[in-house]
């Protein structure tokens, strides 16, 4: 038991020695300064709460965690009390690299705040290196001073100026003077920082990051409204994710090349949701080891000045996951993307005025193309408006690859289509192996029986797609006419799952349906009769159709 | 703690005060310091944890057991978890120690996250009362060392 000589106390008289079981708390760690006076007073104080099995425990810990812990010099044992139970100081018994790693979860502001604490907790702040700097104080939720907010980020990085930090997360709002905050940036960059978060505002801010090729960075997040300068040819050697939301990035060198080159050699998750390139002709993003690609909404101004066109190249033959959600603004390459399993493509089209056909078509094809680079996916989701936009392509089973693999497909939100039927069709046509076809409500249209007998049965109704589930069910006629289609020629169907939308249960409780009667002229006749609701007509109507395969349940519900 | 009957293999941790526990092997070896021992293949007889007391490890084996049920959803472990660590200071300094020395990352940085927001965005003085740290500086000292980092306090 003779921690103090394990510790380097040498110098200490050992009190302790002579009695072995007397219990240490872990507060002695690095406390080299002893005066026989204190050890007394904290010998006494230990005996007394030997019996607390916590004490009995932090001895053993200590032993654990001791070898672990750096000696302090300046501290002192004084601040112990001679209270116990409830009343104990627990929290400054932690070792220190349990003290610091809680100090790392909080804005830095707090973590140095700590410092008056007690002259246990005087230094503990400085070995924190997590930084985690937010403008908007925490009272009353107001910004604070923006002079005053650069001094403290100054001062704090002041204090790195020889060691690295880890993480640094910078949020703050507009008007901050463009050299100070990209110096700070700089600094951290110097620092060796490993993962590094800005969230800033300033749409006239221009970032010339010393950002670019930076070899220490693993994690890298700019959400900013901000404009950045990139030379044409980047590379993070060590990064791991990127988290880009509404950057505006901006090609140093317009005159030469228009061409930008973006390579991420270890790369595995990146996001890009709202990003601009401008004077770019072409980006082209090599990352060997992506595994997840999600892109929201890039240049989302494009039909405004209608000049930014451009396509994005993604080499990344380890892809699995792609997501894709915006108006198809740019052309979207994805040269060997065989190996992308989980697939999500969602085409909005607000932007494009009804009457803008040749815009339409071109988003048709590019939807064409996008999800040619998808024929190996297992799920697919489509979402809001890709058959509309698919449905301007003439001959488009033609144009769409064959979804061999496609086992889960997932459709959402289909509004305001006129041929849908006929889309969808191709679609299932493409998709010979289909198991699960889930719908996820809000439906506008379905043909009638008579207009689709033309068309050819898809292979998988006829031999694979077995469940069937359907959300959100309003009890609309076309919905109707869609799962009595459905029934009619799902031949190996097992199980089709239909639950009712928050809309049709609520005009369907016995309250509400009590009232829109009382708001109605009634006969006497009929106010007699029982009530049948929405939901129970649908039910009975579903149940009605005709089954292509008789072992098939339906659950509506 | 009980726990249900598997076909996954069983390890005895032993306790710092004597307490054997039964745990299915894939739930123990979310703690690293158990998982090395594992694939040294050091696990057969009784584990002894020496830092650890029975009522704490009953706590963190709860908590690896929830960790390590594939079925559990990202929203229903939050959930859990904010639960979990609804205790009092005594228990959860037991518990930080235990992921500690256990070195369970998840479990450490669920507890240290909770004491971190005890202490945000508070004064000192109320830090102070909280967790009964007793200031120690003399007033001189003190007004040093708000001087010295003044902009933390302003």
């Amino acid at each position: 038991m003779n921690y103090a000589w394990r510790l380097g106390f040498n110098k200490t008289p050992l009190v302790h020695e002579s009695k072995p079981n007397a219990a240490l708390p872990p507060l002695f760690l690095g406390f080299s300064n002893w005066k026989d006076e204190e050890l007394k007073h904290l010998h006494r104080r230990t005996m007394e709460k030997a019996p607390e099995t916590r004490i009995m425990n932090n001895t053993e810990v200590m032993e654990a965690i001791g070898q672990t812990s750096k000696v302090r010099n300046e501290e002192s044992p004084k601040r112990q009390k001679a209270t116990v139970g409830e009343d104990i100081d627990i929290i400054s018994d932690l070792p220190e690299s349990v003290l610091s790693h809680i100090l790392s979860f909080l804005p830095t502001k707090d973590t140095v705040r700590t410092c008056v604490l007690s002259t246990r907790w005087k230094y503990m702040w400085k070995s924190v290196t997590n930084l985690h700097f937010d403008d908007k104080s925490y009272y009353g939720k107001k910004r604070i001073r923006k002079a005053f907010f650069m001094k403290c980020m100054d001062r704090v990085l002041l204090r790195y100026a020889n060691s690295a930090i880890q993480n640094f997360h910078l949020s703050c709002g507009r008007g901050y003077d463009e050299s100070r905050v990209n110096a700070v940036i700089s600094a951290v960059i110097r620092l060796k920082v490993q993962s590094l978060h800005i969230n800033y505002n300033d749409e006239s801010f221009v970032f010339s990051l010393s950002l670019f090729n930076c070899n220490s960075l693993i994690e890298l997040s700019l959400r900013m409204f901000c404009t950045v300068k990139v030379p044409t040819s980047i590379c993070f050697p060590n990064l791991k994710i990127l988290d880009l939301f509404k950057v505006k990035f901006l090609n140093e060198d317009s005159f030469h090349s228009k061409q930008l080159l973006l390579s991420f050699p270890v790369l595995k998750v990146l996001n890009s949701s709202f990003c601009t390139w401008l004077n770019v002709k072409i980006v082209e993003i090599r990352a060997p080891a992506l595994e997840s690609f999600t892109s929201k909404y890039s240049k989302y101004h494009w039909m405004v000045d209608g000049s930014c066109d451009c396509s994005i190249k993604i080499c990344a033959p380890c892809i699995t996951k792609f997501k894709y959600e915006g108006y198809l603004s740019e052309d979207f390459i994805l040269p060997s993307s065989s190996s992308i399993v989980d697939a999500a493509v969602e085409v909005v089209t607000q932007m494009v005025r009804p009457d803008q056909n040749p815009q339409m078509q071109e988003m048709g094809f590019r939807a064409c193309m996008l999800l040619k680079n998808l024929s190996n996916v297992k799920n697919l989701t489509l979402s809001t408006e890709i058959p509309q936009v698919l449905a301007r392509v003439e001959g488009l089973e033609a144009h769409l690859p064959t979804f061999d693999k496609l086992i889960h497909l997932k459709l959402s939100t289909l509004m305001g289509l006129r041929s849908l039927s006929r889309t969808l069709m191709d679609l299932f046509r493409s998709s010979p192996n289909l198991e699960y076809l889930v719908f996820v409500g809000g439906f506008s249209d379905w043909d009638n029986d008579d207009d689709l007998a033309l068309e050819l049965v898809p292979q998988c109704f006829l031999t694979h797609l077995k469940v069937v589930i359907y959300q959100n069910f309003n009890g609309d006629e076309h919905e109707l006419r869609l799962v009595k289609f459905l029934l009619k020629n799902l031949k190996v169907l097992e199980e089709m799952t239909i639950s009712a939308s928050l809309d049709l249960n609520w005009q369907s409780s016995p309250i509400i349906m009590e009232m829109n009667r009382g708001s109605k002229k009634v006969s006497k006749k009929e106010a007699k009769k029982p009530l049948i609701s929405k939901k129970e007509e649908a039910k009975k109507q579903l149940l009605s159709f005709p089954k292509a395969s008789s072992s098939a349940s339906i659950v509506f519900h | 703690m009980s726990l249900s009957p598997s076909t996954s293999k069983m390890l005895s941790l032993k306790s710092s005060d004597g307490k054997v526990l039964e745990v299915e092997e894939h739930v123990a070896v979310l703690c690293e310091t158990i998982k090395s021992l594992v694939e040294d293949g050091c696990a057969d007889s009784p584990i002894p944890l020496a830092n650890v007391d029975g009522a704490t490890l009953g706590n963190v084996m709860e908590w690896c057991k929830k960790h390590a049920d594939q079925k559990a959803s990202a929203d229903d472990l939050e959930d859990w978890d904010a639960e979990f660590v609804e205790r009092d200071q005594g228990e959860l300094y037991h518990l930080i120690m235990a992921a500690n020395y256990l070195n369970i990352k998840g479990l450490l940085d669920l507890i240290c996250q909770k004491v971190a927001d005890m202490i945000k965005g508070k004064h000192p003085e109320k830090i102070r009362e909280i967790f009964n740290i007793e200031n120690d500086f003399t007033p001189e000292q003190q007004e040093q060392i708000r001087k010295d980092n003044s902009w933390a306090f302003e």
